[in-house]
């Protein structure tokens, strides 16, 4: 039987022939992919290349704008405005921390009743915080010394208020002021105290609108002059006024 | 036969691939992204170096509009240096003035200087440069408050650091004081800038 069909014309259909259909397609597939990575890798290697290109351009064109503009920056307009700053902050500061002596004075006055001498005063600024003071003051009575402590503190401008030193002794005889040619004894004391500088600003509008009344004053002034007789003693004072004042 | 060689060509270009890949496309790649990146900073760069001359140029215009007279009252408030035989001057003449009368008065020395922080920590406050002078004058007492009235109307600022006033006889008193005067101190930071 085995035999036979060995014989037989009719081809057979073998398990070899359907292996090599299935390999052939795997090959053809194969082949397909690679020819794909190749020309894929060729044209993005080319783009890649010309991106590269383009990218360089565009950084060298980046680095000579950051060129020209650093170019246009100029140093002295720089030193300049950083100059005028600096000289505007520090004279702003200076201003800001001024300090009128006179209101200094003022707040003594206020806080000073009119039984009290002043024999001496000591002031000290302190930074730009506040400003010390170290007064002896020399009374009549110890009434006078308990009122005075008193108004000093309770007054707003003048803070931390300390007195110390408390001394009674007879007046001299050849004292000229009114306390001293008292029969009463003398009080003298000592007292501490501190203003803040917030309390005493130095206020430039105040003799902004000073200079302008004086300036209208002395053209007032110089108006009578041109009406009254020109040479007279009281035209020269005036004129000799008005010369110091420009002067300051 | 013929089948291996094919399949020979297909695992070279294959090869060719991955090395070309590899050995240009990649290193490409990175190099585009480094380069990309270094643009963004010359951007960046370029960007705020554009703002810095835009403000220094609206600067310069406001700085322009300042008037000459207002510039030159600034230069004699905070003047570059002070001229000590000038502000003994100026204080004789404010003595004057007040109708004290004058003892004495002179140049002590530079005071020690300080820069203050900011309160942001990146700029410095310079202080400006401090001078002292001592003055001596007799007076009353609303002479020598007239005296120091005078004083804060000055054209630059003398301030009054320390006063003793003592009294003296026939109403009259002595005054000892320490005054202060000011000049422009440059800032630390004036050097050339280099971007």
């Amino acid at each position: 039987m085995q035999g036979f069909s060995d014989n037989s014309f009719i081809p057979k259909r073998g398990t070899t022939k359907k292996k090599q259909v299935g390999g052939a397609r795997q090959i053809y597939v194969f082949s397909y992919i690679s020819y794909i990575l190749m020309f894929a890798t060729l044209l993005s290697s080319g783009g890649v290349y010309l991106y590269a290109q383009y990218v360089d351009t565009q950084l060298k064109t980046e680095i000579e704008a950051l060129n020209s503009e650093i170019g246009s920056f100029s140093q002295a307009d720089m030193e300049r405005v950083t100059q005028f700053n600096v000289r505007l902050t520090q004279a702003q500061d200076r201003l800001e921390n001024s300090i009128s002596v006179v209101s200094v004075f003022e707040a003594l006055q206020a806080a000073t009743i009119d039984t009290v001498q002043v024999e001496s005063l000591q002031m000290e600024r302190q930074d730009d915080d506040k400003v010390l003071m170290n007064t002896t003051i020399q009374t009549d009575s110890f009434d006078s010394t308990i009122f005075q402590r008193s108004i000093l503190l309770g007054d707003q401008t003048i803070q931390g208020v300390e007195i110390s030193q408390l001394q009674t002794a007879l007046p001299t005889q050849d004292g000229t002021t009114e306390l001293e040619a008292a029969t009463d004894p003398v009080v003298t004391f000592q007292t501490l105290f501190e203003i803040p500088l917030a309390e005493v600003p130095a206020d430039p509008q105040s003799y902004q609108t000073q200079s302008s009344q004086n300036s209208s004053i002395e053209s007032a002034t110089s108006t009578i002059d041109s009406i009254s007789e020109p040479g007279t003693e009281q035209g020269a004072q005036q004129e000799s006024v008005g010369d110091n004042n420009d002067g300051l | 036969m013929m089948l291996s060689k094919n399949l020979f060509i297909q695992i070279a270009m294959i090869t060719i691939s991955i090395g070309i890949i590899v050995t240009f496309v990649e290193p490409t790649f990175s190099e585009i992204g480094g380069l990309q990146d270094d643009i963004a900073v010359y951007q960046t760069e370029r960007q705020k170096v554009s703002s810095v001359n835009a403000q220094l140029d609206s600067l310069i215009t406001v700085l322009n509009t300042v008037a000459t007279d207002d510039q030159r009252r600034l230069v004699t408030y905070m003047p570059d240096e002070v001229d000590t035989i000038n502000v003994v001057r100026d204080l004789s003449l404010i003595s004057d003035e007040a109708e004290v009368v004058y003892i004495s008065a002179a140049y002590v020395g530079e005071a020690t200087s300080n820069t203050e922080q900011d309160d942001s920590g990146e700029a410095e406050f310079v202080q400006p440069q401090e001078y002292t002078f001592d003055l001596s004058i007799e007076g009353t007492y609303e002479q020598i408050k007239n005296l120091f009235g005078l004083l804060e109307q000055n054209n630059y600022p003398i301030d009054v650091q320390t006063l003793s006033i003592q009294m003296k006889d026939g109403g009259f008193l002595t005054a000892d004081m320490g005054l202060s005067v000011y000049a422009h101190k440059s800032s630390v930071s004036n050097e050339e800038i280099v971007f």
